[in-house]
Order: structure tokens, then sequence, then C-alpha cells
């Protein structure tokens, strides 16, 4: 859930970083926010004002706030892409970077295409070239798998003469083990799998026992729809039954069970439904609250919401201690057969649960069709089934996966949606406009991931064989903010932290090995080699200095603390200077990429060439080789190849996907 | 409305429920909501007595009756050495250097938390909010926004981050929606200095290798105006080989065991040492654990007995050197820096349970030190026994909760606590320190008087 804040919050940085709003005057309730005396303040800050009574509900917005906030985040996606992707040197494959394909021209691959350049020819919108073998192999190759291709796989694409090898280099990437990785690491953050939380402590059996259960639903292909419905009606013991820490995740301490109920609900919205302000609505109706922040939320009321939370009200999950010392205890997970959801609550988490109307319990009705069930069925099964069935489950999982490979979801952040502004051929009333960046298309993909079995790997192939995905992400002529939503260039994006770790180590060729604390774990992990198979965000616990180089980059905690991709000093520090890096760069380091080369040839030219591939994925350009060729007539082989392999970790392009 | 002199449920019932177990979860009377849109906050105090804070989280919750909150009795062990100090009782045993500085330190025996579990409440502490509400989910450390605040007044020659946390482990909230420039920069106190300020291969190899990629990428010019990422390897570039800063991270053997040799100690020089040096850093968060004596807690060289031994050492001598030290206007170092100890909550009273320990427990004790604090002095009391707040001590009239702590740092930096910022990813308005209708947050100025 905190990893699609990213790109919203990508944009607040930058905006802080370079306006740094600043407060002037000392009166609680008429504090003014003012933009400092920088040199270098973009013409785009925004002035902020805090309401001039302390009366006036701290949480109202107004909707040109709300826009305008879009339109930053656009203006910071576009300038990520334009400082990275004029760094790329990788020709696009339709030639002259001056021009591009009108959009009519385009080729459309499949029904995606249809969509996004329809619109684009329909707005007048130049879409970029497509991206050449190069561009478009490291790209893929990181999105799918999460890790750079090696110098031999590049060769072996480029000079492959077959004319669909790019359909069939993401068939072959989709079932390969890194795909496991790097997609169980994906979910793993989406359902906050860890083994020590704010609200409940799963111990590292939990964790791994989680940790295996979805790694083995993506490894067998399972229908995401029946995963859901796994965790969502889960039981038994959470150290032998991996889909059961879903529901103990949902747990909300210092409180009643009714808080309990409601963190079901709250997660159920969010990681399947996308829709967040489930989170309010469960302590207040929308009006007054929600008024310009979502219109569907608006009319909602607390009581309807209530609905929801009713489904989670016969979930039991009892601790029970199965160890003393070392402490660890495990929760048995089960619906009792009687239970409701009783409004009798006057402390806790939330606001006081008092009858209303002579109705002092809540029956299970799904807030988004009014569904009920019959009083003997099984609640969190009955949830299951009918929240799977919603197209908004669709939805919102097509929109995840969609960010993760397009950069800009649909809908951002992307477990923000507005149901009341979704639909083309019903749009909201103005000033609201249609929410997602494409409407058509991301219901037609809800649709079409609906009837296609709710197939992760063919919905991930789809998007990666669109010529939309597959676009440069440098752009012909003057590129503008405006042109985000139609999706016109390829989107640059900074590699998470673990993808930044295995690139590295795969880069190095020097393989490290970490071993994972599962003392007592019914489902223990062995050793590893890459970040992207740790089952947590906090390990290794094994080697602290290897954990504070990825923490440096933002992997967050799958709890308060977000995964982020903003910069910072440490993450410099670190790639120049630390271990993990420096000691790789090394020629008498056993199994190096700089040893091997040098062992495999003298010639000054190749070994520049070789790193070039092996680090950026990419060849040299003429100038560049000059400059190489320079470093190594300076500096001999054996250093100026160390020099350009720790040049090259520390390129800027090296920690971004284009 | 209602004046909270008396609890919603009856103290004695709240407190029964509370002492209950390890975890400890339970009902929270003071935590009721408010109704939608009746948050209000006091007028802002803000004092401005201190240039630096100094915080220092006592992980795992101290047992305030051993320290800070001394109540004697049949358990109390001899090697305690149990003393007055002008009317405050202190284990001069337990802490013998700190019972030196006695003078320096007001003891807030008031304070409160809501609830009994480690992380909530050390994330609580860090930002001035319960974790579980919307804002806890993106709320920086307090120390970031605190270097948000003093970002405008950064020399060009303070290359160091405003906020740094040292010896902190698992636990550490950082900068939450706040860009990354607020991080806290994570330092680990070492004799030899900073580890990654300095290249492993040399500086003769940095200066080569800073050279290729020079080259490298201005053969590939950038096409817009600034680069957030080459501007952060520009100021780790001039952090490094700089002899200021490398300095201000070593220190020598004879400082290390004055210190108590531990890292703790280590982390209370290089905190000393930032200050002296004023190179950017105006928040410091260190962490000290070991205090989660549920069992065994007066074991000899275990229990309390080693975190307190590293508390009393390290952070006797910070107290002592930050004194001797020059600051401005004729003020000395400890006069610009408030330092804050505290633990999330406290532990049980009276007699030990079944495991010679002592389990959670939600009243406890803040001290407060330097930034204008004036010292030698308890305020606030607890029953006998130490297990209500009995006089809160202060103007609100009610248990100090970890937001009051909170308005208390930002007064004293100078910050106004009330600050709403409309800049959250949420929509919802961020608050320096929220408020709710039971009460809004306010300093302890009594401290300080």
């Amino acid at each position: 859930m905190r990893v699609f804040l990213v790109s919203f919050l990508a944009a607040f940085a930058s905006i802080a970083l370079f306006s740094a709003v600043h407060l002037a005057g000392q009166e609680a309730g008429a504090v003014e926010f003012r933009v400092p005396h920088l040199e270098q303040v973009p013409e785009d800050t925004v002035e902020f004002r805090s309401s001039p009574t302390a009366a006036d509900c701290n949480y109202l917005r107004n909707p040109d706030e709300f826009l305008r906030s879009t339109e930053l985040h656009r203006k910071e996606v576009s300038r990520w892409t334009e400082i990275v992707g004029s760094q790329v040197r990788m020709l696009p494959a339709s030639g002259d970077l001056q021009t591009g394909a009108a959009p009519a021209r385009m080729p459309r691959n499949n029904f995606i295409d249809d969509y996004i350049f329809g619109r684009m020819e329909g707005a007048g919108i130049q879409p970029a070239p497509l991206a050449s073998d190069l561009e478009f192999l490291r790209r893929v190759t990181f999105d799918i798998t999460g890790r750079p291709p090696s110098p031999t796989e590049i060769f072996a694409f480029v000079a492959d003469p077959n004319p669909n090898k790019r359909d069939a280099l993401v068939d072959k990437l989709v079932w390969t083990f890194e795909f496991l990785d790097k997609w169980t690491m994906f979910f793993g953050d989406l359902y906050k799998n860890n083994a020590t939380a704010t609200n409940v402590v799963r111990y590292n059996q939990g964790r791994d026992a989680f940790y295996a259960y979805i790694r083995q639903s993506i490894a067998e292909n399972k229908p995401y729809n029946q995963m859901a419905q796994e965790m969502i009606a889960a039981a038994g013991d959470n150290f032998v039954n991996g889909a059961a820490n879903w529901l103990v995740g949902t747990t909300v301490p210092m409180g009643p069970a009714q808080d309990t109920y409601d963190g079901g609900a709250v997660n159920a919205a969010q990681m399947f439904l996308g829709i967040n302000v489930v989170d309010c609505l469960l302590c207040h109706d929308g009006a007054r609250h929600l008024d310009s922040l979502n219109l569907w939320g608006k009319n909602e009321t607390r009581a309807n919401i209530w609905g929801l939370s009713a489904f989670f009200a016969r979930t039991r999950m009892t601790r029970q201690v199965v160890s003393q010392t070392p402490l660890y205890a495990d929760f048995i997970v089960s619906e009792a057969a009687t239970g409701d959801y009783i409004l009798n609550t006057t402390s806790g988490n939330r606001q006081p649960r008092q009858p209303q109307g002579g109705v002092n319990r809540i029956m299970p009705k799904y807030p988004w069709n009014d569904q009920t069930i019959p009083a003997t069925a099984n609640r969190l099964q009955s949830l299951a089934t009918i929240l799977t069935s919603d197209i908004q489950f669709s939805r919102a999982t097509v929109n995840y996966i969609w960010e993760k490979f397009m950069v800009e979801p649909f809908v951002s952040p992307s477990n923000s949606f507005d149901l009341a502004r979704l639909d083309p051929n019903n749009p909201p009333p103005a000033p609201w406009m249609l929410q997602p960046t494409n409407p058509e298309l991301l219901n037609a993909m809800a649709v079409w991931f609906q009837e296609n079995g709710y197939d992760l790997r063919y919905l991930m192939m789809m998007i990666a064989k669109s010529n939309a995905y597959q676009l440069s992400s440098a752009y012909p002529g003057q590129w503008k903010p405006e042109y985000v939503p139609y999706y016109a260039r390829k989107f640059v994006r900074r590699l998470d932290a673990e993808e930044i770790h295995d690139a590295i180590v795969k880069t190095t060729g020097v393989l490290p090995s970490y071993s994972l604390d599962y003392q007592g774990s019914l489902y223990g992990l062995p050793s590893v080699s890459w970040a992207m198979q740790f089952p947590d965000t906090s390990e290794p616990r094994s080697n602290n200095t290897v954990a504070q180089f990825l923490n440096a980059f933002g992997r967050g905690n799958r709890d308060q603390v977000m995964r982020s991709t903003s910069g910072s000093v440490l993450q410099a520090l670190n790639m120049m200077n630390h271990s993990f890096v420096t000691s790789r760069i090394h020629a008498n380091n056993n199994g190096s990429n700089v040893q091997w080369i040098l062992r495999y040839t003298s010639n000054p030219d190749a070994i520049v060439e070789h790193l070039f591939l092996s680090t950026l994925s990419r060849p040299p350009t003429p100038e560049e080789r000059a400059v190489g060729a320079e470093v190594m007539k300076w500096l001999g082989n054996q250093r100026g190849a160390e020099s350009m392999q720790w040049a090259l970790l520390n390129k800027l392009e090296f920690l971004f996907n284009y | 409305m209602k004046t909270i002199t008396e609890p919603i449920i009856n103290r004695r019932i709240f407190f029964e429920i509370a002492s209950a177990g390890v975890a400890g979860y339970f009902l929270s009377p003071l935590d009721v909501l408010a109704q939608a849109g009746t948050t209000y906050q006091k007028p802002a105090v803000v004092m401005n007595s201190a240039r630096y804070a100094i915080f220092i989280l006592l992980a795992g919750a101290p047992s305030h009756v051993d320290t800070f909150d001394l109540k004697v009795g049949p358990w109390t062990p001899a090697n305690f050495q149990p003393t007055t100090f002008d009317g405050v009782d202190f284990p001069a045993g337990l802490l013998p250097n700190l019972s030196y500085q006695w003078g320096q330190f007001a003891f807030l025996r008031s304070c409160q938390s809501n609830a009994l579990v480690h992380s909530l409440l050390q994330t609580w502490n860090q930002i001035a909010r319960n974790p579980t509400t919307s804002t806890g989910k993106i709320a920086p450390n307090i120390g970031s926004i605190v270097a948000l605040e003093f970002d405008s007044q950064r020399r060009r020659d303070q290359v160091l981050p405003g906020f740094v946390s040292l010896n902190t482990g698992g636990n550490l909230i950082r900068n939450g929606y706040l860009p990354a420039r607020y991080s806290p920069f994570d330092v680990t106190a070492n004799a030899g200095g900073l580890t990654n300020l300095q290249h492993p291969d040399g500086q003769v190899s940095f200066g080569d290798r800073r050279l290729v990629v020079e080259a490298l990428n201005s053969v590939n010019p950038v096409r817009v105006d600034f680069d957030e990422m080459r501007d952060f390897y520009t100021s780790a570039q001039s952090m490094m080989y700089d002899p200021a800063v490398n300095n201000v991270f070593r220190f020598s053997p004879t400082d290390q065991q004055r210190y108590g040799n531990s890292g703790f100690g280590n982390s209370c020089i290089v905190a000393r040492n930032l200050i002296a040096a004023d190179l950017g850093t105006r928040y410091f968060q260190i962490n000290l654990g070991g205090w989660d004596n549920h069992s065994n807690i007066y074991q000899a060289n275990a229990g309390i007995y080693n975190p307190a031994r590293q508390l009393d050492q390290g952070l006797a001598n910070l107290i002592a050197d930050l004194a001797i030290m020059p600051g401005s206007n004729g003020r000395s170092q400890l006069d610009q820096t408030l330092i804050v100890v505290k633990g999330e909550f406290g532990r049980t009273v009276g007699s030990l349970n079944g495991q010679q320990g002592r389990d959670h427990y939600a009243v406890h004790t803040t001290l407060f030190a330097g930034g204008g604090v004036r010292g030698g002095r308890a305020m606030g009391t607890t029953t006998a026994d130490g297990r209500f707040v009995d006089s809160p001590g202060w103007s609100q009239e009610r248990p100090v909760a970890p937001e009051d702590i909170a308005a208390t740092i930002y007064s004293a930096l100078g910050i106004n606590y009330t600050t709403q910022r409309r800049d959250d990813p949420l929509g919802r308005g961020f608050e320096y320190v929220p408020s709710t209708s039971t009460w809004p947050p306010y300093p302890v100025v009594e401290l300080f008087q």
C-alpha cells in the first residue's frame, strides 16, 4: 500500500525540496506559509494557507488545490523523465529522435494500444518513438524480473532476427525465478507482510509462512481472485497456514473488537479495492469531511460502511504462546458461529459506536452493491466471493500492476479510487473531473482481467507487449506535463532498493550470502543472495551494514515507514563509499566482473565496452568511448577497469529504469 | 465541555486493567476521539530558548520507580543507595555520575502513556501522535520537522544534515512524507570516524574515480537546469575529506572510556562534537535499549544495571562537557541544548512479578536538562507507590502526554507546534502536534521557569 503513494509522494517531495514551504507567523489558527527566498524557486510553487478560524474543519480542501496537486505531480514525473531521459543514449528504433510516428501510424499490438494511441490521436499529441532493442531490453527485464540483463542476454537479444522477439522475451521473462522473487516482494509490500508491526507481531514464523504462501501462489500462477479469496476467508494457525496472516494483519490493538473488524474492512478496501477513504468513513460520515477529496465518499455514511466491517464480526484470532523463551505466539484464525457488529463502544481507536435509529447491531452488507447474506452463511467466505466479483477488485488490481510498468497509474495515488468519477459515460459534475488518466482503458482492462481468469502473468504480458509500454523515454520536441496522462513517452522511475542491490550484485558478479533467521519456522528459508528474496524489508538481520545500505534507498518497513524513491546524501555516500559497492569493483575479488574482463582481454576498448554493457546495459557512445580510452591509458588496464566500473555504478542512469 | 480533572473511568479500575500482562492491550479512556470538526488548539507558546535538541529514547521502557521516580521498598537493592537531594529521591548507587549532575535535571514525574505496546509507543513519541491515526501513517519524526524548519537558516559551510540519529536500531521513525533531505542521517559512532565519509580505496583513488565520473557525465549534458540527485552527490563529496567534518565524528580513546565505552556513550560524544562544530545539525535522536526488564531486574551486571550504567556514564559526561563548552551570547552549549530523556512508558510498581521483574505500566518520568530548563527539582508527583499521577504539576492539570513533550521541544526550539501544513499526501492537513477535543497539546513551560 505504501508503495503506491510513492509516485504521489515524489511530487510533494520535490515540491517541498525546491520550494521549501516555510512557516512565518506565530499565532495558532492564523498561520501563513510563505516560500522562502531561494534563488531556484520554480514558478509553479503553490502557496498554502490554513483556515482563518479554528472552527473550520482541518480536513477540507478545495478542488482547485486538489487539481493543482495532480498538475504538480505530473510536472515531477516529467522533470525526472527529462533529467534521466536526456542522459539516455540509446537511439530509438524508429530512427531519428527528431520525429516520431504520428499516433495514427503507430502500430497497434493489442487493445491497450488502441485506447492509448486512439486518445493521443484525438488530442493531437505526438508520441515518443518506439524504444530501441537496448532500451526495451533493460527496461522490461527490470520491470518484470527486478534485475538488469547480462551482456550475453544483451548480445543475444540484439542479434536475434526474429521479428517477434520482443513478445518472445516477455513470454520468457514472466516464467523466470527472478519474476517470482520480484512479485512476491511486491505482494508482500501490498499485504504488509512483516515479522513485527506496530499493530501485531507475526514473528518470523508467521512472516515466513505468509511469504511462502505468496510465493507458491505466484509460482503456480494462481488466479488472483482465488488468492484474494483464500486470504480473506483463511482459517487456522498462521504459523502453518500462510494465507491466515492477512487476517492477522487486520488486528487493531488497544481498542474493542469492533476496531479490529474495522481493520478488516480498511485492509480489504485498500489492498483489494484501492479505496482508502473507507478508513475515514469508519470514524465519520463523508459529509463535511470528504467533500473535496472523494465524490463517492462524501455521500457515504459510516453506518453503511459498517456493513463491510460486519463481515469480519465473527472472525476470531486467538493468540497462543507456543514458546516462552524465546517468546513466540501464533494466532488461530477462525470464524465463530455467532457474533455481530454491535454498536456499544465508547473508547478505543475510533469514535464511539452507539445505537442509531433503534438499531444496535449491524448486519453484513457489501456497501457497493448493498448485497446481504443469509444469517447462517459464513461471513468471510461470503465476503471473499462478493468482493472478488466486484469489478472494482479487478480495476484496483489492474491499476496496481499498470503502475509498476507504466510508472503513472490510471488512478493516483493507486489506493485513492473515487467510485463516482470512473465512468466516462456518467461523468461527475463540475468542478470534479473523471479520475483515471484513461477511464475507457481502465474499464476495458478491468473487464478483460475478469474474463481472463484474473491471470496476473497474462495481464503483465499484455502491458509489456503493448507499444504504449515500448515507447522510448526520450521525447522529440517539447514535452509538456499535460501529456503525462496520455502516456506519450515512457516514464522514468528510480529502481527499488532491492533492485539496486541486485543490479550491483549481478553487474559485479560477486554474490553475497545472507542467512535469514527462521528458528522454529515451519517454512524455514534458506540463505539468499538477492535482496529481492528477503521475506520482509528488515532483512538481512544477519548483516547490518547491508541492511543499512538497503534502508538508505528507502525500502520502508511495511508498516509506518513508507517505501520511497526520493534521493538523499546518504544514498550518494553509499554508492561512492559503501563497502558493499567498493569491494565488488576490485580485480582481486574472485569472480568479480572486473577480474573476468581483465583476464578475458587486454584490449582497453573492449574492457570499456564490456563494463558499459554489464553495468548500464548499453554500449558506450563514441564520446564515452573516447573518455574510456583516455582513462585506460592514464590509469592502466587494472586501475582503469576498476575506476570505470566504479564510475559507471555512480552514473545517475544506473539507479533508474527508463 | 468536560474539564479533565477526573478521568472518564475510575483511575483504580483503569490501572488494574492496565497493569495486566506483558503485551497489555487495554481500553484507553483518555483516547476518546473528537466529534468531527471540534478539534482546537490553544494559542501557541513559543519559548525559543534552545538552538539544539537531543532526544534520548530509552527503548524498552525503564522502570520509573527504580530510576527517576524512586520509590523505596523492601525490594530496593542496597546498592541503589537511595539518596534525597533537596526533596528528590534518587538512586545514587545505580546512577552515580548522574547523581553528581542532579542539579541539571528537572524530573517530570506525571507522564503517562495511553498504551503499553513498545513499538506503538516508541513511534508515538517520535511522531507526537497515535500511529494508528491516518496522519500517523505519514508523519515524520520530530527531528525531520525540526530539520525542515531550520533549513532556511543553513549557512554554506554547514554541510551536515539537520537531523542526525545515533545508536538507533529498529524503530527509528524517519522523514514520513517529507523529502528525504530531512530524513535522519544515521551515524554509527566510531572512534575512527564516519565510515562512508571516506573512500575505502583511499583518497587518491577517490580523486581519480571522481574525475572519471565527471568526464563521463560531461559528455552527456543534462538538459534541465538542476538535478536533485546530482546535488546529493555534490553534497556528499563536499562532506568527504573535509577535515572539519572528519574530525567531528572522531574521538579519542580517553573520551570513549570516560563516556562508558558503549554505543550509547560514543553516540553522546558525537552529538557533543556536532553541537560544538555547528555544521548544520540541530536535532539528535539517540536510542538506548535494554530496559525491558520483565525478569530478573535486579540481577547483578544484568537487568537494569546494564542500561543504567551506559546511561549514567554517557549522559552525565555529555552534560558535563556541554556545560563547559561556550555557546553564543555568553551561554554555554548546555544552555542552548535541550536534552529530553524518556522511555515509552513505565513499569509496574511495588513488589516484583513472578519472574523477579517488572511489567509494562503507563505512568513514567521524563528528564529535562539544558536549553533553558531550570533543574534540580521534580515536577508533578505520583502516589506513594508510584501507581497514579497525583498532582500533574503543570498548567494543564492532567498527565503529560507524548504530544506535550513534543510541544515542549518545538516550543523550546522556537517552532510553533500548532503549525498545520497543507502539503501532505492525504489532503487532511498535517499538524506538527495534533489537537483533539479532549485536550489540546501544550508545552510544559513550568520547566523553564
